[in-house]
């Protein structure tokens, strides 16, 4: 079957009533106009009447040859200075960049850090003071019996405090220092 | 080329593009071309004076786009998207203009109405006020199949849409332009 029977097999099976309709185009195009048509076309694309020079073609290639020889720079030259220049510019700034970025982040992890010590000695300061009055509202009296009585856990603890305040010293040396031996003598008299 | 026989399009194409009697071989191509592209356009975009500027903007495009023809399609195919799109390009300009003036006001259908020729008792002029209400590509997929009496082949190739797409687009058209006309429902 034909392209054209094929489509007008279509169009009755989806309708019938378009495919009774003429499908002449009711315009009409002014008389005479498809001969005229052809001849209005072709006006842009005839050649112009603009002339050349006497000779233009027949030396017009040696005159772009010549521009390209002096115009094209050979691959051993250097670079231009602009180029130079502009390259030790983007150097520089990307240098300073990464210092500046370097400097940024250094500033502030420094402040983050200085942030969390000032903080920890806070507290460990207000513990101190509260610490310290405890102990100025206790008379000797009841120093000595707490210490009578818990006598092994104050030496302990000690110990541990010296050893770890200042790694340098020996425990052995602080156990035999004038104040821990005066500590223990008053401490437990009847074990040493 | 031997112009006493009837050149086809591909010995026209060389002659242009050989630069041996390309002007002649040209006036051959619009000769053959003229009236079909044409009415293709006119459909489109309803006026005669339209239709002419469109119709040699698009041959002045063809003739200077020969050279990028890369004949992936026929001749035919090629001149006939280039006349669609130009058609499209010019619909797209008149919607531009409307948009920004006040004062006129241009629709397709007045343009229909407003024809010397325009008999609104007329089904073949009812059925151009029922194509004019459609959507810009089931219009021009209507006015290939019914008109141009495309195959879905080579419309596929004009528009850049699958043929499947172009047949759906087509059952909608005539469904459409059918319950206008039945109707009287015509803008």
């Amino acid at each position: 079957m034909s392209d054209k029977k094929n489509i007008q097999a279509e169009l009755s099976n989806i309708s019938p009533t378009l495919a009774h309709i003429s499908s002449e185009t009711p315009y009409v195009a002014p008389d005479g106009y498809m001969e005229q048509t052809k001849l209005d076309l072709l006006k842009p694309i005839q050649k112009s009447d603009y002339s050349t020079p006497t000779d233009y073609f027949e030396h017009l290639p040696q005159q772009i040859i010549e521009r390209i020889k002096f115009s094209v720079p050979r691959p051993s030259q250097k670079p231009p200075a602009s180029i130079i220049r502009m390259t030790s510019v983007i150097v520089w700034t990307v240098a300073a960049s990464v210092m500046l970025i370097a400097g940024i982040f250094s500033f502030m992890s420094a402040s983050k850090d200085d942030a969390v010590i000032e903080s920890d000695a806070l507290a460990e300061s207000n513990t101190i003071q509260a610490w310290e009055g405890e102990m100025d509202a206790l008379n000797e009296t009841e120093i000595i019996q707490y210490l009578q009585e818990n006598g092994h856990d104050v030496e302990a603890a000690l110990v541990n405090a010296y050893s770890e305040s200042d790694p340098s010293e020996s425990s052995l040396d602080v156990l035999l220092s004038d104040e821990w031996m005066k500590l223990l003598e008053f401490q437990s008299p009847s074990t040493l | 080329m031997n112009m006493d026989t009837i050149p086809d399009d591909q010995a026209l194409l060389r002659s242009i593009l050989d630069g041996t009697d390309a002007e002649r071989a040209f006036t051959l191509l619009v000769k053959r071309y003229q009236e079909r592209l044409y009415w293709h356009i006119r459909r489109m975009v309803v006026d005669h004076e339209s239709a002419n500027d469109v119709l040699q903007n698009a041959f002045i495009k063809i003739w200077k786009n020969l050279g990028q023809f890369r004949g992936e399609s026929s001749l035919a195919t090629w001149l006939y998207r280039i006349a669609t799109n130009e058609s499209i390009n010019h619909l797209n300009q008149l919607k531009r203009r409307m948009s920004i003036s006040l004062d006129e006001h241009v629709d397709l259908s007045d343009r229909i109405k407003a024809d010397p020729n325009f008999r609104a008792d007329r089904i073949e002029w009812k059925l151009q006020l029922a194509m004019q209400a459609l959507p810009e590509k089931q219009r021009i997929v209507f006015m290939l199949r019914y008109y141009e009496e495309m195959p879905y082949q080579e419309m596929s190739k004009v528009l850049e849409t699958s043929e499947g797409a172009l047949k759906a687009s087509y059952h909608h058209a005539v469904k459409k332009i059918e319950h206008a006309v039945l109707n009287e429902f015509i803008p």
